[in-house]
């Protein structure tokens, strides 16, 4: 090329081009070295002036010739997609060429747990095997950036890493110094892992004073029915369990598409012998498997629970021995109040918590073991049998005689009504499909229902998990092998709870902490308890982490946080008005002043937001309310994430995080496959990105740094512990001890602190990506199996802890507890499980709106990767009945307007014959620029509150982190839909 | 390989830099002064690095090949890896998908350098000018007042003599 082919004006110019490559140029010029490069190094031999020659002789003669040349990867490293809110985890094989990732291909190194049950291979979906196209893709961040002009204006700044540490920590001070330091918000996910990247995220957070927002019930995944009822939301085994069940029934779940690696059991089973329901309202991609599909009237699953278990009772297939066991049946409820029978009615200065049975030998009631303030804590009765059924009366502390009734009594009264054509009428299903139902749930052996987390997202779910719950329990199929409820259990991987608190690295950090928890009176306590078995072990240490969360962290949720604060108050208080006795806000109210919910931040709303594994505008409900309410409030937004999104637009700071192939991670460890899943460094991290546990360190760091300059006071954090910002980096740092760059240190360490994942080291797992866990670990999370003998061989069955070793469940009756006698819920008329009808959120419009988990995306991770969009239709659509449609005068692909009385927005439309009529349906999760204006469903959605989940202050009935907190319902959602015409648009 | 080809190759180490999200500033600033592109990168920055670094799901104008011109990345990476390959290049301190324009730049300028006539046309056919037609059109569409950087960049992308 010569200058005089190049524009004329630009000749000079090209010519100062030279000038300013300086050395290099002056060199090129005289042809003695090469370009001047900044991206890459050239090999040696690669034809430069100097080197080998040959090199240059051979000219490529075609394109194809390209493709034809040898061409091999340099190493292949084992990851897997450690922070995808994935409900499976699986191995890959990454063939990496020149610090890229060229390919992906599923492991397939997992063995079967047992003789006779199929193994876990080859587990991946097509989401695994191409995230590549994600993180390589035209979202992905790569160097820091800063706003410019308003928020959500599009105008962004590249920035050093330095400026943006500086200035964000700077920000951080000053507001801090202002409001304190409970108004740093993180809400907690859904995207995370268990290694060095989430640790550092959380370990700050828990450092520095921040709130823990928990956005478990928020995203309607906590199974509050499951807390209600067992004194924990998540239960469930490894999915080859799935294959030993007789009755499989999917109730609430889609695992064709949502659990695509762990399908093949289910449709294995079918080959054993089993035979597989489906409930859903839609013939989804799983019904169409199923021996029976039982299309059901939305949100009317209690109902047909309710037949079910009257059934069970009816047909002589009671599980009497285990019910009187292992239920709340057999425990005493005084017929004036409708409470259960407490020691405090019995005895001047009684417990609260003591409750009682009927002790028919002799004629009197006898406290029952395993209850809140038992002595005993194991459920075995001696000397005589209670009756979960009969009415007796009891003398009461004053003198006075009341009447007393088994709750199995209440129970079965409560479920007479609830004959087959009852239930029909509810739940528009056929009296005799009810029945077929129902007597093979019945007649079964092994019965097992599946209940995902998408269960949880209707005001009554709570009603409706009881009711399955309670078909299962009547069965004695909780707890025994092969039969049970999947809603998703976790084993414990403890050392990353410990990696968040320690302070210092080694021995001395354990005992640090374990200080820092108990005192050496508390230590004996805890001894005496576990040795006179008052208390199992895994009881002692699940208080102890409860007891830390309330004493340590600073712990709240994000539906009470958008309900204070979103601007959201007075129209949910409309939506709920009328479905309980009193106003929302006055069960707000009540919640608050009895501290059974947290009230932070204690300074109005969050002034610093902190997204790490979230994309909280994406998903908030109602987002039009929190964009111009919450969002302007909040002085400084960081976002830290592989990728733009949604909330990224409306942030101050972008901080580019390296992606899941490019930091030392381990996957949540779900109980469906057993084995511990680690993720490789397998590349650099792509641009100027960095793993969270540098960011944070970092960042830090440079708080330290002003904090001393400054000599900030020493902050209260959120009223529970003393907090100095003069330290904050010796305490993530573990006092210098773990650099920046230490992350696969500290992933080693959350290895070392778990009995879970005993021996295993980061060395190790470099080489196989996986390994089996060894036990379900510690036990100290509100997620954990109640199995102490799975050793990493067999079937992994949860909740044995239980049903074999008579240990009482952390309920307020040791047992599981269907009769829930807080004054609440007696008011409410919930104290058993019953059919409440769906409200309808948003106006009196007639399609409710409804939504499933997406095979091709989580969440808005891989929404927008064009490989999987062209699976589909490429954008957002809603599925209608096609007749329904037709009706309607909207045409497939069509425009439909949607409407409600938050607003309007518009959505293809696409024709589904397996969508029933009155049920508008769409798979989640898009964000909102893949709509046009930008308006989600969102933007319709009010998220409605069951006031019922903030009660407190007996037994089990605690606000908790992943425990039990009020959430936001979506699919009570009503709309109006109507083709969509420009004019009126 | 010669002076001249060395010399011809330049423009692309400075389009490189202009492309790059990882160039420093410095280094940007002075391509842009060399290549002679008309007003100043401190004026022109935010609306530089809003349209081509920065969207959701993708920004205005992506500098990722494949997601411009909509093709599968996997096919599009290897591409451009192959030419790496061919080249004996290798990602040096920072890593960047090998089909981001800021890094086909340079490969693009070693092919030049080379005198690799096959390379210089193909990768210029397949990728880099219909890369630059879309942008264009996107930018004009658009009223951008970035519109002349896939202009100019295209008139140095047709001044290159393939059979040089």
């Amino acid at each position: 090329m010569s200058d005089s082919q190049t524009q004329p004006g630009r000749a000079a110019t090209r010519r100062q081009f030279l000038k300013i490559s300086g050395v290099a140029t002056a060199a090129a010029a005289a042809g003695v070295a090469g370009l001047p490069l900044f991206h890459f190094w050239r090999s040696a031999h690669a034809g430069l002036p100097g080197t080998d020659p040959s090199r240059t002789a051979a000219k490529l003669e075609n394109w194809e010739d390209l493709c034809r040349q040898r061409w091999t990867w340099d190493s292949v490293a084992k990851g897997s997609h450690g922070w995808a809110n994935c409900r499976s985890a699986c191995a890959w094989d990454l063939y990496v060429k020149d610090g890229i990732v060229v390919r992906e291909e599923q492991s397939a190194r997992y063995e079967a747990s047992e003789a006779g049950v199929p193994d876990f291979n080859p587990r991946g979906c097509q989401k695994g095997a191409c995230y590549t196209e994600l993180m390589y893709g035209p979202s992905r961040l790569t160097v820091p950036m800063k706003r410019v002009g308003e928020r959500g204006s599009g105008g962004w700044q590249r920035i050093s890493w330095e400026q943006a540490i500086e200035e964000i920590a700077e920000k951080m001070v000053d507001i801090a110094l202002k409001y304190g330091t409970d108004t740093i918000y993180q809400d907690l996910g859904p995207n995370f892992d268990l290694g060095a990247s989430t640790v550092g995220r959380f370990k700050f957070q828990m450092k520095a004073g921040g709130i823990f927002a928990d956005n478990w019930a928020e995203i309607g995944d906590l199974n509050i029915g499951a807390t209600l009822t067992l004194g924990f939301a998540h239960v469930g085994g490894s999915s080859d369990e799935w294959f030993l069940s007789d009755f499989p029934v999917v109730w609430m779940m889609n695992p064709t598409v949502t659990q695509i690696s762990d399908a093949h059991f289910l449709h294995e089973a079918r080959y054993n012998g089993a035979e597989l329901t489906v409930i859903d309202p839609q013939y989804s991609a799983t019904a169409i498997h199923a021996d029976n599909w039982l299309p059901i009237r939305t949100g009317t699953d209690a109902a047909l629970g309710l037949a079910t278990a009257r059934h069970i009772w009816e047909s002589g297939n009671l599980d009497l021995p285990y019910v009187r066991e292992q239920t709340d049946f057999p425990l005493l409820v005084r017929t004036d109040t409708g409470r259960f029978l407490r020691e405090a009615d019995l005895l001047e200065g009684g417990r609260d918590n003591l409750l009682y049975m009927w002790n028919p030998q002799a004629g009197r009631p006898e406290p029952a073991p395993g209850s809140e303030g038992a002595d005993d804590g194991k459920l075995i009765v001696e000397g005589f049998e209670p009756p979960i059924e009969g009415s007796f009366e009891v003398e009461l502390e004053d003198g006075s005689q009341v009447g007393v009734t088994p709750v199995g009594s209440i129970v079965k009264q409560h479920l007479e009504p609830w004959t087959f054509e009852a239930a029909g009428q509810v739940t528009g299903l056929a009296p005799g499909l009810i029945r077929k139902f129902a007597d093979g749930f019945a007649r079964s052996k092994r019965p097992m229902i599946f209940s995902s987390w998408g269960s949880n997202r209707f005001i009554h779910s709570d009603l409706m998990n009881r009711t399955k719950l309670l078909c299962l329990s009547m069965k004695g199929a909780l707890g025994r092998k092969g039969s049970g409820y999947h809603s998703t259990g976790f084993i414990d991987v403890a050392g990353f709870g410990s990696g968040l608190q320690r302070s210092r690295t080694g021995l001395p950090g354990r005992l640090q902490m374990i200080w820092g928890m108990l005192s050496p009176k508390e230590t004996f306590e805890a001894v005496v308890d576990f040795v006179k078995e008052r208390k199992s072990w895994e009881q002692i240490l699940a208080e102890q982490a409860d007891r830390g969360q309330e004493e340590f962290v600073c712990a709240t949720n994000v539906s009470t946080l958008d309900y204070h604060h979103q601007g959201i108050k007075e129209d949910l208080d409309k939506e709920v008005e009328g479905l309980f006795p009193r106003p929302l806000g006055a069960y707000d109210e009540e919640a608050t002043e009895k501290g059974w919910q947290p009230a932070l931040p204690r300074k109005g709303q969050p002034r610093i937001y902190l997204s790490g594994g979230a994309n909280l505008l994406r998903r908030s409900n109602h987002t039009a309310r929190m964009l111009d309410t919450m969002w302007p409030g909040i002085d400084l937004v960081v976002v830290i994430d592989q990728k733009q999104c949604f909330t990224g637009m409306h942030a101050d700071y972008l901080l580019p995080a390296a992606g899941w192939y490019e930091k030392s991670g381990i996957k949540y460890a779900l109980t469906y496959v057993p084995y511990l899943h680690y993720c490789d460094v397998a590349v650099k991290p792509i641009g100027e990105s960095k793993d969270e546990w540098e960011i944070y360190w970092l960042l830090t760091k440079q708080i330290e740094k002003i904090a001393r300059r400054r000599n900030t006071p020493v902050f209260d954090g959120c009223g529970k512990f003393e907090v100095d910002w003069k330290e904050l980096h010796q305490e993530y740092s573990c006092q210098g001890e773990w650099g920046p760059k230490d992350a696969e240190k500290v992933t080693q360490a959350v290895l070392d602190d778990s009995p879970s994942a005993l021996g295993m080291t980061v060395e190790g797992l470099k080489k196989t990506g996986i390994e089996k866990f060894r036990n379900t670990g510690l036990n100290i999370s509100p997620t954990f199996l109640y199995n102490p003998d799975w050793k990493g061989e067999g079937v992994l069955s949860p909740l044995t802890h239980f049903v074999e070793y008579k240990w009482r469940w952390p309920t307020l009756t040791g047992r599981q507890q269907f009769y829930i006698d807080h004054p609440w819920f007696l008011e409410a008329g919930e104290t058993l499980p019953t059919h409440k009808e769906s409200p309808r959120a948003g106006g009196d419009y007639p399609f409710q709106l409804v939504s499933c988990h997406c095979r091709w995306s989580i969440h808005t991770t891989w929404r927008d990767t064009a490989l999987l969009m062209r699976l589909g239709r490429g954008e957002p659509v809603l599925y209608l009945n096609t007749e329904e449609a037709m009706r309607l005068g909207l045409g497939d692909n069509t425009w439909g307007e949607l409407y409600n009385r938050l607003g309007q927005m518009r959505m293809r439309i696409k024709h589904a014959s397996m969508v029933q009529p009155g049920v508008a349906f769409y798979f989640h999760a898009w964000e909102p620029v893949q709509f046009p204006d930008h308006k989600s469903y969102k933007w319709l959605i009010p998220g409605l509150m069951k006031p019922l989940h903030m009660a407190g202050g007996e037994g089990h009935l605690r606000f908790g982190i992943n425990h039990f907190e009020p959430g936001s319902f979506v699919q009570d959602t009503r709309v109006g839909i109507r083709p969509w015409k420009e004019a009126s648009g | 390989m010669s002076a001249d080809s060395t010399t011809a190759a330049l423009p692309f180490i400075a389009w490189s830099r202009i492309w790059s999200p990882v160039a420093p500033e410095p280094l940007r600033r002075e391509a842009w002064e060399a290549l002679a592109l008309p007003g100043s990168f401190e004026e022109l920055g935010p609306e530089f690095w809003s349209t081509f670094h920065v969207g959701n799901p993708a920004p205005k104008v992506p500098l990722l090949l494949h997601a411009a011109l909509r093709l599968e990345g996997a096919r599009a990476r290897e591409d451009w890896m192959r030419a790496m390959s061919y080249l004996e290049l290798h990602f040096d301190e920072f890593h960047l998908p090998p089909d981001q324009l800021g890094a086909a730049c340079e490969v693009y300028a070693c092919a030049i350098e080379s005198e690799e006539p096959v390379l210089i046309e193909e990768l210029r056919r397949r990728y880099l000018l219909p890369w630059c037609r879309l942008a264009r059109e996107r930018l004009t569409r658009e009223d951008s007042p970035l519109t002349f950087l896939p202009e100019q960049f295209e008139v140095d992308l047709l001044a290159v003599d393939a059979g040089a």
